[in-house]
């Protein structure tokens, strides 16, 4: 193969591609007059090329698209139903989480305001009113002395009787 | 039932008219026939294409129905970077290439006997059904060529695309397209030659 028909080579596999321009292609023809080598490789090409496009092309089945909708309508239920499901678990999550967290809002608050949680609170509401009918004994009013003559004297009674 | 058929034709015949990219805007906007026109255009172009490479009928249409669904659900995220056209073939190319992958199949190495033929000139009916027997020799001869270069042998010279778009779809050079396609016509010059009677 000469030099030069290397660069020819190239361009017709321009031409093929139809991606020439016209200046380009009057220098392959001239050269492919002249070249028999270059000719015959040309000549193979483009049969190549004519037979390709003219072999058969394979269709697509009749009910094709209608297959499709009904692949794409049936991953959308699925799609849907799947949502209907995590929505609903969404929600119990949702609801879950908030009621825990007012409820536990609301003991802080609690806390933060007098120390005692509610729950105790609501406990010592009970006792108050029992505490404040017992008077508080003072330190100088506890006798043991008196108490303990008391007892003893209750003792000896029992025992002499 | 017969003028509400008419009217679908009619309907689908104006949906014809409108480039890929309308009906892409249009689908967008709720039109959801838009969409299967789309499909209508394009089903045979990829079957074909993909069965270029999977050699086998089910799969290819498999393969196919793959690519609409896979571009469906692309739809809402629609960028106009590329042609829809580009986009289905891209996505139909990797497709294909999985599936060759999963099977093993990824250079088509393996060898059709050639039996021998013997063209000259081109006339007689003994001749049309040579050509007819060269034609299913250089199919097959095409189905053996190696995938980097059948991809845009297919691309180019049955799907009528270009070079342009061809590098877009398998993510090449412009360059890289025009040399494989050279290696390709080379492959196929010296396997079919003989028979050419040139
Ligand atoms: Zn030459």
């Amino acid at each position: 193969m000469k030099d030069e028909c290397i660069f020819y080579k190239k361009l017709m596999n321009d031409y093929l591609n139809v991606d020439i321009s016209k200046i380009e292609e009057i220098a392959l023809m001239e050269h492919i007059d002249l070249c028999l080598s270059c000719r015959r490789d040309f000549e193979k090409l483009r049969k190549i090329s004519t037979l390709t496009k003219e072999i058969e092309t394979i269709k697509a089945p009749e009910n094709f698209t209608d297959l499709l909708k009904n692949e794409i309508n049936s991953t959308q239920k699925k799609g849907s139903k799947f949502m209907e499901i995590f929505l609903v678990i969404a929600a119990s999550i949702v609801l879950f989480v908030m009621g825990f967290a007012i409820s536990s809002t609301y003991l802080v608050k609690n806390e933060n305001f007098n120390g005692t949680p509610e729950i105790s609170e609501k406990r010592s509401n009970i006792e108050i009113p029992v505490k404040k009918n017992i008077k508080p004994i003072k330190p100088e009013e506890i006798n043991i002395k008196n108490n303990y003559r008391k007892w003893e004297k209750v003792y000896l009674e029992e025992v002499s009787h | 039932m017969k003028p509400l058929n008419k009217l679908k034709l009619k309907e689908l015949k104006i949906q014809d008219n409108f480039t890929d990219n309308d009906l892409v805007l249009k689908y967008l906007n709720g039109d959801e026939d838009s969409f299967y026109t789309l499909v209508n255009r394009y089903k045979d172009k990829i079957v074909n294409y993909i069965y270029r490479f999977v050699n086998n009928y089910e799969i290819a249409v498999e393969l196919s129905q793959e690519t609409f669904m896979r571009i469906y659900k692309y739809m809402p995220d629609y960028k106009f970077d590329y042609k829809f056209s580009t986009l289905i073939y891209k996505i139909a190319s990797n497709l294909s290439i999985d599936y060759l992958r999963k099977e093993g199949k990824f250079i088509g190495t393996e060898m059709v006997d050639i039996q021998s033929l013997k063209m000259k000139s081109i006339a007689s009916p003994e001749e049309k059904l040579l050509m007819e027997e060269l034609k299913k020799k250089l199919e097959s001869e095409i189905m053996n060529l190696p995938i980097i270069y059948r991809q845009p042998f297919i691309l180019k010279e049955m799907e009528n695309l270009e070079i342009s778009q061809i590098a877009k779809i398998l993510g090449c050079k412009k360059g890289t397209v025009k040399s494989r396609l050279f290696r390709a016509r080379n492959i196929l010059k010296e396997k079919l030659g003989p028979y050419f009677g040139v």
